[in-house]
């Protein structure tokens, strides 16, 4: 099975935009199953479709800092996505080539995560639903919404994510931290950096995740590529929507 | 399990963390009826606008109405919750509209 593969980066409207302008053209079988791994650039926070802004995010810091901060169209929690210390993923493919069972789909693709991180020396443990740990401290989220016919996965792997930075952008609520048993954020969330004790380049992580993620999917082919004509104008319209307030503030 | 209670005025807030599972917090305005009503958290719903069309079908209703209206909506859309359980909702409301 051949897949495409997108390597590329832009600030935070713009990327969730391709990740839905794909899964879109994906739905119509206009383009092939796609690994798409990015940067956020500048750096920018998301937070899950179900979520409320003021409950989530300190908009205050956020405002004051002129730091970008949209919905997604994935459930799940609030990221901070640090352009110099977290690489995101995005998996937009075939239910059927990946696994019809929500659960079970979202354990395969995070195998590909927890492969790439053994491959950087590392021993990841899978916690469903969503997340990745090592140590027992989180070093990976991921999202998925799903259409007919495919669906999309995101998720964050974090490298070398400023963890104050992290905490002073979101606003964990106070009985989720009862529940993981620890006060601040940065206590529970790690980095590969962090637990390497020391850093490595970007194209290795990079390098990584592709086999992981060939590994996990059993990928024969991953040709590199590029966004479609058509998928880049669906991408430019929609960045219309997520950087609007009707969208962002809808809860 | 402890559900978070928090007033204002006549919205109320619920916030309750599911065991090993998600955040869910009900905002709601309900006396004999429910005004308003908005459902938020860190959860997983497929297919999303599930949720939406649940809030949009139990507001004006009262509460036993509502609950009946939720059982129609799930039986028929049968979406898949992760991190939070249908139950989940309904207790909530429940305790909101005693």
């Amino acid at each position: 099975m051949s897949w495409r593969l997108i390597i590329d980066k832009g600030n935070t409207y713009w990327n969730m935009a391709v990740d839905e302008a794909i899964l879109i053209h994906r739905e119509k079988n206009l383009v092939p199953n796609t690994l798409r791994i990015y940067v956020f650039e500048p750096s920018g926070v998301t937070i899950g479709y179900f979520q409320k802004v003021r409950e989530v995010l300190n908009l205050d810091y956020l405002l004051e800092n002129k730091i970008d901060f949209t919905r997604r169209i994935t459930g799940g929690g609030a990221v901070y996505h640090d352009s110099e210390g977290e690489i995101t993923y995005a998996v937009i493919a075939d239910i059927e080539d990946i696994g019809r069972d929500i659960m079970e789909s979202y354990r395969i693709i995070c195998k590909g995560i927890i492969y790439a991180l053994r491959k950087l020396g590392l021993k990841a443990v899978y916690k469903p639903v969503n997340d990745i740990l090592v140590n027992n401290k989180k070093i990976s989220g991921s999202a998925q919404t799903r259409k007919k016919k495919s669906l999309l996965q995101h998720g964050t792997l974090m490298y070398n994510t400023n963890l104050d930075m992290l905490e002073k952008t979101l606003r964990p609520p106070r009985i989720k931290l009862e529940d993981h048993g620890v006060v601040r954020v940065s206590d529970r969330v790690t980095t590969i950096y962090r637990e390497l004790g020391r850093e490595i380049s970007i194209d290795d992580i990079i390098n990584a995740l592709i086999q992981g993620f060939k590994k996990a999917f059993g990928i024969d082919e991953l040709l590199p590529g590029n966004l479609t004509v058509s998928e880049r104008k669906l991408a430019e319209k929609l960045y219309g929507k997520y950087e609007s307030k009707v969208w962002i503030f809808m809860r | 399990m402890d559900i978070y209670e928090v007033r204002m005025l006549n919205k109320r807030t619920f916030i309750k963390r599911v065991p090993g599972g998600k955040t869910l917090q009900i905002d709601i305005d309900c006396n004999d009826r429910i005004n308003y009503i908005l459902i938020s958290g860190d959860f997983f719903a497929y297919p999303e606008d599930f949720i939406d069309k649940l809030q949009e079908a139990i507001t004006g209703k009262s509460i036993s109405e509502a609950i009946k209206t939720i059982s129609l909506l799930y039986k028929k859309i049968k979406p898949e919750l992760l991190g939070i359980s249908i139950d989940d909702i309904i207790d909530i409301l429940r305790k909101a509209c005693a």
